[in-house]
């Protein structure tokens, strides 16, 4: 007679932590991630200041340098910029001038900023005596600080990431599931579809739908037609391999057996079908996310994304469109540390994720 | 036999290197072969025998390492250190080796011919057209029909015990001294089994090769060995002449091995029982897609043509035939879990054919399933508990949870299991362990009917013998009554009062167990009964390479 | 084996699809609000200072010899008879141009320069993927997923953000937002001395494409090489006594190239892609910043 081992059993979601707790390079993508989210929920608290905030006074200024030397070892602090004109090219240069020099205070008071529209705080991370600024990133064209504007840009382009992923993860699934587990002509008609919207060349027809929307509406309804986009044409993939995965599953002897029983097929897709493609729905979500911020990120970098007053990666970056812009403001390119940070992040999770969702194969 | 040593291992260890730490999975064995000799390697899987053979080969897979001091005396020489180099001019050439899977052992993209002359060029110095004159030659003498134009023929466009004789064809090719063939027939039909058996007997007798079977069947050994060496767990546990090991086992494992083989008969039916299930002109059929795009033609390929069949109360009818013969299929029309295009099937009396699966819902309890593959049959995502409750769920039997516990820890306790299993997972649990679980899940409805699906095919022999037994008891104890589908004959003995016996969707024979596989009356049947039972080809295989 | 009824049956059901596409398509072209006389009118009268009700007989005219006037399936009908008559995509109206010529020149180049990634790629990527499977877990190994990992995960357009940046501060490079130099514009014939500037022109699109090209195939020849050299077969060509080069290139590569072959055309879509988001950021002239412009005009 069977007796049993002595430990508790492992569930298949405790294999499965086990498991990814033991790679590095997944757990380090995990990290990311948390960092990534993290800098979204609390950008307001890590920024010095709003992101509408304008330094009249610094009108492109380059990046400042954090010091903590002056001749002695000192708190940090930064320099700000005199002007110099060159006399022979009129070529403006920032040079920083001691005379300036602001001390970098931790736990300030400042614009005020609130956690996921809840509650409203003012306190910073880090900041300057009232009248003077730090702008560790520099700015842009309006003197709006990069760094803060950076870090809510998090914000949106991770919103739209998260928005147009469960959106297009539930369509997909649904689609998937349904098709793949009553076959037929649903089956036939959804297939039909799918393979309609995948053979588009795809760069071309977002840049073509992405044209209708309405230049001059509210920012917030382009961000809602932007994502319908984006979930309209990124659902295929999801829905096409679950439903080879649910066929597959369907006629397994555990499902031919749930049949046997008398379960309905409501049941039978709730507890058999769906939680048997949960680890591939959660890695492909994984992946997912990636390819959306960059998705985001390059449309509005061509000004046909996200829309001002909102602030995304890609509209940071949209303002050195052209080379001029580039030669004036090198520094406005900071957010594609941001990008790869974040798409290494969720690409090495991803990874983890899909290696440890197969604790039953070889060991 | 006193012919010379061929081939005489020592102290053979094989350790592999895994996540979880070294595995031991063969420990100090030896063995010797002579010239000529066949000498089977017994034992059930995960024993090490496999993987001794490929140690022997020096064919591990790159994790292995083979113990430093082991000896492996082939002719004369040690070859245990030989280098890659020196080894590739012995393997293939002086070792041959076939393996399990004839399905997979032929690379795909080449043509057969090639990829048996490719073993003859890379031995011995000739051309191309004169090794393809030799190929025709060797499928010629392992019988291969119409020899000249298999050459050209791709390994998709062969059966499985034609695959199998292309590979034998090339493990001949050289001539061999040694040949080594791991579970040659495990994956073959019976009467091909047999086939392929005869013919390895033969040519080892006309090559005088000597012979290293590896297989978990005693038949197969009884039938073709000199000497037996029994593995258990990476050790050998008994070594002898094969008769003296079969009538006189000294180790205990031997004797245990040996009496799994199924015994013993089904108990007496009750006079005049009822008919419980009854299928009449039960016919099925898949539609197939055939022709282009335009000119798309539906054909209807018949698996089962036209079947009756009756199950009384208490009875367990045997359903037998070799793959592709439409049991299951049968099987699962009759309990309406597969659509039959025509037919009548009565459940106690009521008829069941032409309900929905909805109409089907409240008799599902009493007609019950258990499948072939105990590791694909559970939901991996739930634990045991879950498993065999949801019936009861579904059925609305035990009102509380509590009550549905007490149901699930009798059940249990009916299968042999104990109680606190409950809460674990199914990938924790053997095969065998699975398979009770499984039956179980059907026992807790309290059926009066079992359709069993090869439940046993998948299992050890000795797990084998075990879930017979359990099944023979459970059927006592419940008054159960089973329509028992499997290919092997031996268990049908054991368990089943009547038997039908299928070949290509027809029913050809059908019977009490004991007249029909005692004095089988066609030739079909008489096969069967002689591969089973005697591991023999009933006609000489030269005549009648049946595939 | 039938290859050519396959592909004969393969374009024949493509026909739905593209009558798909066309409505589609077309579709997007109707639903931008305002058409192109709309447009003339607002920048004529801008530009004269007429009112819009001055213009309006003229404008009616110009819709009318466009067919802009006619019901949208009809202007449908008339543009798919274009295109399947006379290969006519329709005329752009902000280039005053043909659609077809606007394209011309630059369609080639798009479709030239995915090919050249495609086809180095894809080499690339299964020597580095066969390298890999056969130094399993060695340093190399880890250096090729690396390499391979960073290609597929790192956006096109970040790098080649990235590279121009390089090019304009670092290196101060003056091929860039064209595909030849000035001197060689106007030269007709070809030339060495062309191509080399052309390659000094485009070149960010090549290393890009390529990097990201050969990662997947990489990937999948890997894995697929390591699960072959577990088949059966394998095992059965050792056992003939063949050196493991000989079961490596006969008989595993083969077996393992045949899914990687069967999704080129897959990767074909990608390469272009990625060739129109690359030339798109650094202002190549191929199809990219043309389709670029469109959307947005």
């Amino acid at each position: 007679m069977y007796e049993a081992p002595a430990q508790a059993s492992l569930s298949y979601w405790q294999l499965v932590r086990r498991r990814l707790a033991a790679n590095r390079y997944g757990m380090a993508g995990m990290f990311g991630c948390v960092l990534i989210i993290a800098t979204a929920l609390f950008a307001g608290f890590l920024a010095p200041y709003g992101r509408e905030t304008k330094n009249v006074a610094a009108i492109y200024s380059p990046p400042q340098l954090v010091r903590v030397y002056d001749g002695q070892l000192s708190a940090p602090f930064v320099y700000g910029f005199g002007e110099e004109l060159d006399p022979i090219t009129y070529e403006i240069t920032f040079v920083p001038d001691p005379a300036q020099r602001a001390e970098i205070d931790f736990w300030v008071t400042g614009d005020t900023w609130s956690l996921l529209g809840l509650m409203e705080f003012s306190t910073h991370l880090f900041g300057t005596e009232p009248g003077k600024f730090i702008h560790i990133l520099g700015t842009d064209n309006l003197g709006r600080d990069v760094f803060s504007r950076m870090l809510y840009g998090t914000q949106i382009t991770l919103l739209m990431g998260f928005v147009v992923m469960a959106a297009a993860c539930l369509l997909g699934v649904a689609v998937g599931v349904t098709s793949g587990y009553f076959s037929g002509n649903i089956d036939a008609v959804t297939q039909r579809i799918v393979e309609f919207v995948k053979s588009f060349p795809d760069l071309p027809l977002y840049l073509a739908l992405v044209a209708l929307i309405p230049r001059r509406a509210e920012p917030l309804t382009v961000f809602i037609l932007f994502a319908a986009i984006l979930v309209l044409l990124r659902w295929t993939d999801i829905s096409r391999e679950l439903r080879g995965k649910v066929i597959a599953i369907r006629s397994m002897e555990y499902v031919r057996a749930a049949v046997a029983v008398g379960a309905s097929d409501p049941r039978i897709i709730a507890r058999h079908i769906v939680p048997n493609t949960s680890s591939h729905i959660i890695v492909w979500a994984t992946y997912q996310l990636p390819e959306i911020i960059l998705l985001e990120t390059f449309l509005s970098f061509l000004g046909l994304g996200v829309q001002a007053p909102m602030v995304s990666w890609g509209t940071i970056l949209n303002q050195v469109r052209d080379t001029q812009a580039l030669v004036a403001a090198p520094w406005l390119m900071a957010p594609v540390g941001m990008i790869v940070i974040s798409v290494l992040a969720f690409n090495a999770f991803g990874d983890g994720l899909r290696d440890a969702m197969d604790p039953y194969s070889n060991e | 036999m006193n012919n010379p040593l061929l081939l005489d291992i020592a102290d053979v260890s094989v350790d592999f290197r895994t996540i979880a730490g070294t595995v031991n999975a063969v420990r100090r064995i030896g063995f010797a072969v002579r010239h000529g000799e066949t000498l089977a390697v017994v034992g059930e899987s995960g024993s090490g025998k496999s993987v001794t053979a490929r140690a022997i080969m020096s064919m591990l897979a790159t994790n292995a390492t083979v113990g430093a001091d082991a000896k492996i005396v082939f002719d004369g020489q040690d070859i245990s250190n030989y280098s890659e180099e020196q080894m590739c001019q012995i393997r293939g050439d002086r070792i041959a080796m076939i393996f399990q899977e004839p399905l997979t052992s032929l690379n795909p993209l080449y043509r057969v011919g090639d990829q048996v002359a490719e073993n003859i060029l890379a031995h011995r110095p000739m051309s191309k057209s004169a090794a393809a004159a030799e190929v025709v030659r060797l499928f010629e003498e392992v019988r291969l029909p119409e020899p000249e134009a298999r050459r050209a023929q791709y390994p998709h466009q062969m059966s499985g015990g034609q695959r199998q004789r292309v590979m034998i064809a090339m493990a001949l090719a050289n001539n061999p001294d040694l040949l080594i063939a791991d579970e040659p027939t495990t994956a073959l039909d019976v009467t091909v089994q047999a086939e392929i058996l005869a013919l390895l007997k033969s040519l080892q007798r006309k090559h005088k090769m000597a012979v290293i079977l590896i297989t978990h069947d005693l038949t197969v050994v009884r039938k073709t060995s000199d000497q037996v060496v029994v593995m258990r767990a990476g050790e050998i546990v008994e070594r002898g002449a094969t008769e003296k090991v079969f009538k006189d086992p000294q180790h205990e494992y031997t004797r245990h091995l040996l009496a799994s083989e199924p015994k013993g008969r089904p108990d007496p039916l009750a006079e005049g029982a009822q008919p419980l299930l009854v299928g009449q002109n039960v016919r099925v059929s898949f539609k197939t897609k055939h022709g282009s795009f335009f000119a798309r033609k539906t054909l209807d390929e018949v698996a089962v043509n036209s079947l009756s069949a009756t199950i009384r109360k208490g009875e367990s009818l045997g359903l037998v035939g070799e793959s592709g013969a439409g049991k299951s299929t049968f099987g699962m029309a009759l309990i309406r879990l597969i659509h039959a295009d025509d037919g009548t099937i009565k459940f106690d009396d009521v008829q069941i054919d032409g309900r929905s699966r909805k109409q089907m819902r409240p008799l599902r309890p009493r007609i019950q399933v258990v499948f072939q593959d105990p590791f694909s049959s559970l939901n991996p995502r739930m634990i045991v508990r879950q498993i065999i409750e949801e019936g009861l769920i579904v059925n609305s039997i035990g009102a509380t949870s509590q009550a549905r516990k007490q149901i699930i820890a009798e059940v249990l306790a009916d299968v042999q299991m104990p109680a606190d299993v409950m809460d674990r997972f199914p990938h924790e649990f053997s095969g065998g362990q699975r398979q009770r679980i499984a039956i179980a899940r059907s026992l807790a409805l309290r059926p009066e009917f079992i359709l069993l699906d090869e439940p046993t095919s998948a299992l050890d022999l000795s797990i084998q013998a075990q879930i017979i037994d359990l099944l023979r008891v459970l059927r006592a104890k419940h008054g159960l009554s089973y329509l028992f589908i499997s290919h092997d004959l031996k268990v049908v003995r054991a368990l089943c009062h009547n038997v039908l016996v299928m070949r290509n969707g027809e029913i050809v024979e059908s019977g009490p167990t004991e007249q029909v596989l005692g004095e089988p009356r066609t030739a079909y049947t008489k096969r069967l009964v002689n591969a089973a039972f005697y591991a023999d080809a009933t006609e000489p295989a030269d005549q009648s390479p049946a595939d | 084996m039938f290859l050519p009824g396959y592909v004969a049956r393969r374009l024949l059901a493509a026909i739905p699809l593209l009558i798909g596409i066309s409505l589609v398509s077309f579709g997007i072209i109707v639903a931008v609000p305002g058409d192109f006389v709309d447009g003339w009118i607002a920048q004529t009268s801008a530009r004269t200072g007429k009112s819009v009700e001055e213009l309006m007989p003229q404008a009616m005219a110009l819709r009318e010899s466009l067919g802009l006037d006619k019901p949208v399936w009809v202007q449908y009908l008339v543009w798919m008879k274009g295109i399947v008559t006379a290969g006519d995509f329709g005329f752009s109206f902000v280039q005053s141009r043909p659609v077809t010529e606007v394209i011309g020149l630059r369609f080639p180049r798009s479709i030239g320069l995915a090919l050249i990634t495609l086809v180095v790629g894809q080499t690339i990527g299964v020597l580095l993927g066969i390298y890999a499977a056969n130094n399993q877990y060695r340093w190399g190994d880890t250096l090729a997923t690396l390499v391979a990992f960073l290609g597929i995960v790192i956006p096109k357009f970040v790098i080649a953000l990235v590279i121009l940046y390089l090019l304009v501060f670092v290196w101060r490079w003056p091929y860039i937002g064209a595909v030849n130099s000035a001197e060689f514009v106007l030269q007709e014939e070809y030339s060495l001395a062309k191509l080399w500037d052309f390659l000094k022109h485009v070149w960010p699109i090549l290393f890009v494409s390529i990097w990201a090209g050969q990662a997947y195939p990489t990937r999948m020849m890997r894995g697929n090489l390591l699960d072959v050299m577990n088949m059966q077969y394998i095992e059965t060509a050792r056992a003939k006594g063949l050196s493991s080069r000989r079961i490596l290139f006969k008989h595993a590569v083969p077996n393992a190239l045949h899914p990687v072959i069967m999704n080129i055309g897959t990767r074909f879509d990608y390469m272009i892609k990625g060739e129109l988001e690359i030339a798109i950021v650094m202002g190549i002239p191929t199809l990219g910043p043309r389709v670029r412009h469109t959307a947005s005009d």
